[in-house]
Order: C-alpha cells, then sequence, then structure tokens
C-alpha cells in the first residue's frame, strides 16, 4: 500500500482520493514527455515561481503534467504549491523510494516531486545520484505530456546535466546586469556542449514594458555573435508587489489571480512556447529520451 | 604623438585578457584552474593550469618587466611537473589529463618583459616555452599576436609517430601509411605509439584501436578487441571507419547524418521559431571535451562582459560601460507605454 494512503496517516489519503490523482500506468517508451527545464544562472530570478505558474496553466490547456524540483537542497516548489511531501528529492536519489512514490499529487493539477533539503551542496551529488534520477526522469516522461524541470541555479555540474537532459531549456533573467551575465554565462556553458537544449528566455520582473525585449535583444545579439547559440523569445513577466509579498500558503498566482498582468503574461509566454516547440505534448523519443540524454552527459563528467 | 595599442603592464592584467583568449596563445588550450601555487608561497603563484590538445598539463605564467621572482617561479613549476608527473591527473580530476603525457611551463610575455624573456630563453630549459605577445589594432579592436622565442607549440607537439620502426610488410606499408594518416588528421591529440610489431592509435589516452604487424600481413583490433585482418584497401577502409566512429563515440559527436546527441528524432519544426535554431557552436568547441572542462573554460571575455553591458575587465585602457539596464531604460523612456496596474484583491 502507498504510504500516503495508510489509514492511520489521516489526511494524505484523503487529498488524494478527492484529487484522484493518479499517474497513468507505464506506456511505451517509444513516446516520451516533452522536457523543459527552467535555468538561470543566478538564484532569486523568479524559476521557481514561473515554473510551478507554468505547470498549473499547462495543466488547464489540458495536460499531463509533472514538476521534479530538481534544486537539490534548496528546494521550494512544494511551498508554491501549498504541500508538504512525506518523500523528497533525497530519498529518491537515496535509492529508498521509486519515482512512482516520489510523485505526488498538488492541489491544483500538476504532479510534483518535491527537492530535497538534506543535500547541502551539490558537490555531493554523485554520478550514481544523478543516474537515479535520469531514471526516475525517463519514468515520469513516460507517464505525463510535459515535464517541467526546476533546475539548481548556477553551473555546477549536476545542474548543468539536469539542464542537459531536457529538450528545451527556458532561461529566466531579470533586467539587470548580474542576472544578465549569469543567464549568459549559462547559455555560453550550453553552447559548448556537443548537442545542448533549444533556449528560450524569459524576461521576468520587468519594471516597464519593453524592458524585457530590449533586455532579450542584448542577450540574443551577445549569444550569436560569442557563442553561436540562437535563442529565442518568449516574453516578459512584470514586476507585481503582490507576487513577492505573497504569504506561505496562500495559492499560486494562476489560482488567486488568474486575471492580474502576470497571470497573463505567463499565459502569453506558455502560448508563445507552444508556438515555438510546435506543441505541447508527448513526442517520439525513438530510444534518444530524458534517461538516455542524461546518460551521455554523465558519461563525460 | 600617436599611441599604438598597449598591452597590461601588470601581470593580473595582462592574465585577464590572456586567459580569455587562450586559443590565441595556442590551439585547444583549456584554462582547467587558476591560482597554482608551487613554490610553497615565495615566489608567487603561476597564473593558470591548462591542458592542451594533446591532454598535457600546461602552466601558465605572466612576465611582465620588474619580476624579480619571474625566473625562480618559473623554475619552481617546471620542477612541480617534474615531481608530481601522472599524480597531478588523478590530483586535478577536471584536467581530464591524459595519463603518460609531460607537462610543460608556458611564460607569457610582453615586450616590456624582453629582457626577463631573453635571461629565461639563454636558460634553454627544458620543457619550458616562452611567448611574447605583439599587439596590434585592426578594425578598431586591438589585437595581439604570439611569437614564440623558444619551445613553441611547434616544438612541443607530441612525436605522434613512435620513433621504433614498425616492422611492416613492404607490400603492406601503403596501408599502414592510409590509417596512420587518417588517425593523425583526426585530432591533434591523437598519438600513435607502441613497439616493433604494434601500432597503439590513442586519443587523449583512450584507445581508439591498434594495428600489428604479423607473418607478412596487418591486423587491426579495434577498441572492443574484436581483431580484424587487413588483407585489401576495402579492410583498410572500413577499419578507419571503426577508428573514426570510436573517436566520434569518445568526443560525443553524432554519427547520425547531422542529428545531434541524444536528439529525439521528431524534432519540432525549426521554421516554427522563426527560422533561428539552436545551432551548433563553431567558435572553438573542443571535441571530446569533458562536462567539467567545458563549464571551467566558458568564463566570459572582457568583450563579452563590455557587450553585455558591464564594465571591461583589461588593465590599461578599458572604459566603463553604461549598464544595460540604463541604456534600455533610456530607450524605452522615450516611448510611451505604462502598465495596467495590478487590480488583484488582497486576500
Amino acid at each position: 500500500m502507498e504510504p500516503d494512503l495508510d489509514a492511520s496517516k489521516a489526511g494524505r489519503g484523503f487529498l488524494r482520493r478527492i484529487f484522484r490523482y493518479k499517474a497513468a500506468p507505464d506506456v511505451s517508451r517509444d513516446r516520451e514527455a516533452l522536457v523543459i527545464a527552467f535555468a538561470s544562472g543566478k538564484g532569486g530570478t523568479g524559476k521557481s515561481f514561473l515554473t510551478t505558474n507554468a505547470a498549473i496553466g499547462l495543466h488547464r490547456l489540458g495536460r499531463r503534467v509533472a514538476v521534479v524540483d530538481c534544486d537539490f537542497g534548496l528546494a521550494n516548489a512544494h511551498l508554491l504549491f501549498g504541500v508538504n511531501p512525506r518523500f523528497t528529492m533525497q530519498h529518491l536519489l537515496d535509492g529508498a523510494i521509486s519515482a512512482q512514490q516520489a510523485l505526488m499529487p498538488t492541489p491544483y493539477g500538476p504532479g510534483l516531486i518535491a527537492g530535497g533539503s538534506g543535500i547541502s551542496s551539490l558537490a555531493e551529488l554523485g554520478a550514481r545520484h544523478m543516474q537515479v534520477l535520469g531514471r526516475a526522469l525517463g519514468w515520469v516522461a513516460a507517464n505525463h505530456d510535459v515535464v517541467l524541470l526546476d533546475c539548481p541555479a548556477g553551473l555546477a555540474p549536476p545542474a548543468m546535466i539536469t539542464v542537459l537532459a531536457a529538450q528545451h531549456v527556458v532561461v529566466v533573467t531579470n533586467p539587470e546586469i548580474a542576472a544578465l551575465t549569469d543567464a549568459y554565462a549559462l547559455i555560453k556553458c550550453l553552447a559548448r556542449q556537443p548537442s545542448w537544449p533549444t533556449v528560450h528566455l524569459v524576461v521576468n520582473r520587468v519594471a516597464q514594458p519593453g524592458l524585457g525585449r530590449a533586455t532579450f535583444e542584448r542577450l540574443a545579439e551577445v549569444s550569436r555573435r560569442f557563442a553561436g547559440c540562437e535563442i529565442h523569445y518568449l516574453g516578459e513577466v512584470p514586476e507585481d508587489s503582490a507576487v513577492t509579498h505573497r504569504r506561505l500558503g496562500q495559492a499560486p498566482l494562476l489560482v488567486s489571480h488568474p486575471e492580474c498582468p502576470t497571470s497573463l503574461a505567463i499565459q502569453s509566454m506558455l502560448s508563445t512556447l507552444e508556438k515555438n516547440v510546435g506543441g505541447l505534448q508527448m513526442q517520439a523519443s525513438a530510444n534518444q529520451g530524458v534517461e538516455a540524454r542524461m546518460a551521455a552527459q554523465i558519461r563525460r563528467w | 604623438m600617436i599611441r599604438g595599442p598597449v598591452l597590461p603592464q601588470m601581470r593580473e592584467g595582462l592574465w585577464a585578457l590572456v586567459a580569455g583568449r587562450l586559443e590565441a596563445i595556442e590551439t585547444g588550450l583549456l584554462l582547467v584552474l587558476e591560482d597554482l601555487d608551487c613554490s610553497g608561497g615565495r615566489l608567487g603563484a603561476v597564473e593558470g593550469l591548462a591542458r592542451d590538445a594533446a591532454g598535457a598539463p600546461v602552466l601558465l605564467t605572466m612576465a611582465t618587466d620588474g619580476d624579480a621572482l619571474l625566473a625562480g617561479r618559473v623554475l619552481a613549476a617546471s620542477e612541480f611537473l617534474q615531481r608530481v608527473g601522472d599524480s597531478l591527473a588523478a590530483a586535478v580530476p577536471e584536467g581530464n589529463f591524459a595519463p603518460g603525457v609531460n607537462g610543460r611551463v608556458v611564460v607569457v610575455g610582453t615586450e616590456g618583459a624582453s629582457a626577463s624573456l631573453e635571461s629565461l630563453r639563454r636558460l634553454s630549459l627544458p620543457g619550458v616555452a616562452l611567448c611574447r605577445l605583439e599587439p596590434f589594432r585592426i578594425g578598431g579592436v586591438e589585437r595581439f599576436a604570439v611569437r614564440w622565442l623558444a619551445n613553441g607549440p611547434e616544438a612541443a607537439a607530441k612525436v605522434t609517430a613512435a620513433q621504433v620502426d614498425f616492422a611492416v610488410a613492404a607490400d603492406r606499408r601503403a596501408d599502414w601509411q592510409t590509417i596512420e594518416q587518417l588517425s593523425l588528421r583526426l585530432d591533434p591529440a591523437v598519438r600513435i605509439d607502441g613497439d616493433r610489431f604494434l601500432r597503439r592509435i590513442t586519443w587523449q589516452g583512450r584507445l581508439l584501436g591498434e594495428v600489428c604487424a604479423a607473418d607478412g600481413t596487418l591486423r587491426g583490433s579495434g577498441a572492443d578487441g574484436v581483431s580484424y585482418r587487413l588483407l585489401s584497401p576495402r579492410d583498410v577502409r572500413e577499419f578507419g571507419d571503426r577508428l573514426v566512429r570510436r573517436y566520434a563515440e569518445l568526443t560525443g559527436l553524432s554519427m547520425d547524418g547531422g542529428n545531434r546527441a541524444g536528439e529525439p528524432s521528431a524534432r519540432p519544426r525549426e521554421d516554427e521559431v522563426g527560422g533561428c535554431v539552436a545551432a551548433r557552436n563553431a567558435k572553438g568547441v573542443a571535441p571530446g571535451e569533458s562536462l567539467r572542462a567545458s563549464l571551467s573554460s566558458a568564463r566570459l571575455t572582457p568583450e563579452e562582459y563590455s557587450a553585455l553591458g558591464g564594465p571591461a575587465r583589461l588593465a590599461g585602457g578599458g572604459t566603463e560601460v553604461a549598464g544595460v539596464a540604463e541604456n534600455v531604460i533610456r530607450a524605452v523612456s522615450a516611448q510611451e507605454g505604462s502598465w495596467a496596474g495590478p487590480t488583484m484583491r488582497t486576500d
């Protein structure tokens, strides 16, 4: 019996029964989810906020969505979803549980594998942990339409391996020089690999309309000229004090304020992303899925 | 007075310039780590530890005018490499150094350090290469050429064919030369060594294949240990193909019609993103570079930093550039536009 259906643990089984979340049984590995990594060179750009709200937006479009909080040790996606996970990424990487056990329902539709809080540094993660993560991602991708990876900030190998396992990466930046240079550093690192995901850019916390586009154009020019990498614009998300001052336990913004400018910007971002990637649904994997991509990077570590 | 381009005269400034342009110093040179002290703090640290195209460690130090500790530092660095030998590869795994290759020291100086460089050149230290940067300006941009004074890359290039004669039968020599030339063309880091009857072809210390001369014939074996008799030109071509595929496998290159490795075969249509595609980087990505090395070598150059809107880092003439946010705000403020302020309810 799944631990959270144990009658002695009141509440957990109740949630599952209420929302009837159930991952589909294993399907053929010939097709798997569209895997999108949300990444940034710098922390604090709003990556997790965008990941969780994007997941809810995709769920509302009828997609089976899972969020994997890969921010090892600094997890916060579960806080934004308002859930208290029994199992986390740490249990998964230690081999104590399966991906199926780690994946939990959220009240807003998407499934979530919560990040760990006991992993004090990315240096603790080795190839074995990343292989376990790769297998888990393979299972998640086989059972959903879209998988969003909330990646750790920075350029440490485990963070980069996670990003490189995706087919698309949404680089989240802010329109200020520190975030911009770190975003470019990430793009440059990606462009130095034998293969890298298609890079999309969203500019978060934009104080004035148009600033996001100008920021993108500067970054796109530098990326094209110096790193030989083309990036695609997804849009700008406005600065909103209601976002920064949200209380713990509040519903995600797309749920509580679906008509506010920030929510509308996120929905516009998803629409552009769908146009860019040619559809937000499962794709043929032909044995080159997320697990294989991750394994290739682990071999190069 | 017309003043020509000037290179930084302080070690820190010169290193900042050189570190971002190691490819200009020597093709395939990749920075691994900085600030290596191999003299117990007495003579100052060498600026960088790099890896060359053959996977050998290279200690880089800057020579500037008036640096009285330069010769001692260079000697200490050279002795350090001789003392530690192969254990450096184990101590610095992120360097991905090839086993069994000798390291060397590269001293980079400017015109102001000519006297110091000349002194070092006269010492004829083995394993120490000396070069001087010659600045020039082209298209409004300052660049530098590298003039090798001693033990430049040509001299340091590995002897990729072994010194011992390969006992190949006369009628099979052309086949062996075909394999040898194909292997050497693959990558500067390919090495061929062995004894009188065996040639081992490796890349950064990893086996691509072996060729053995026995009974008047040639036998090739791949990295998987499977042996093939090379009796005809077709056999030689097929063996060469196996070497190339092994090299592609080690370097992570895809051999499937140009698709990127690990890429799903059913990709979204590229023209749906306005014709812009995530293109392969043609700007000096070293094949087979490990993940760690690629990350450590992807530091921003002063030009990139400046282009993004940060201050230029070059000493001796770099100018502050207005931040991108300030430029953008100036442009945006000339436009009309305002956010419809948030009208959400508070909970």
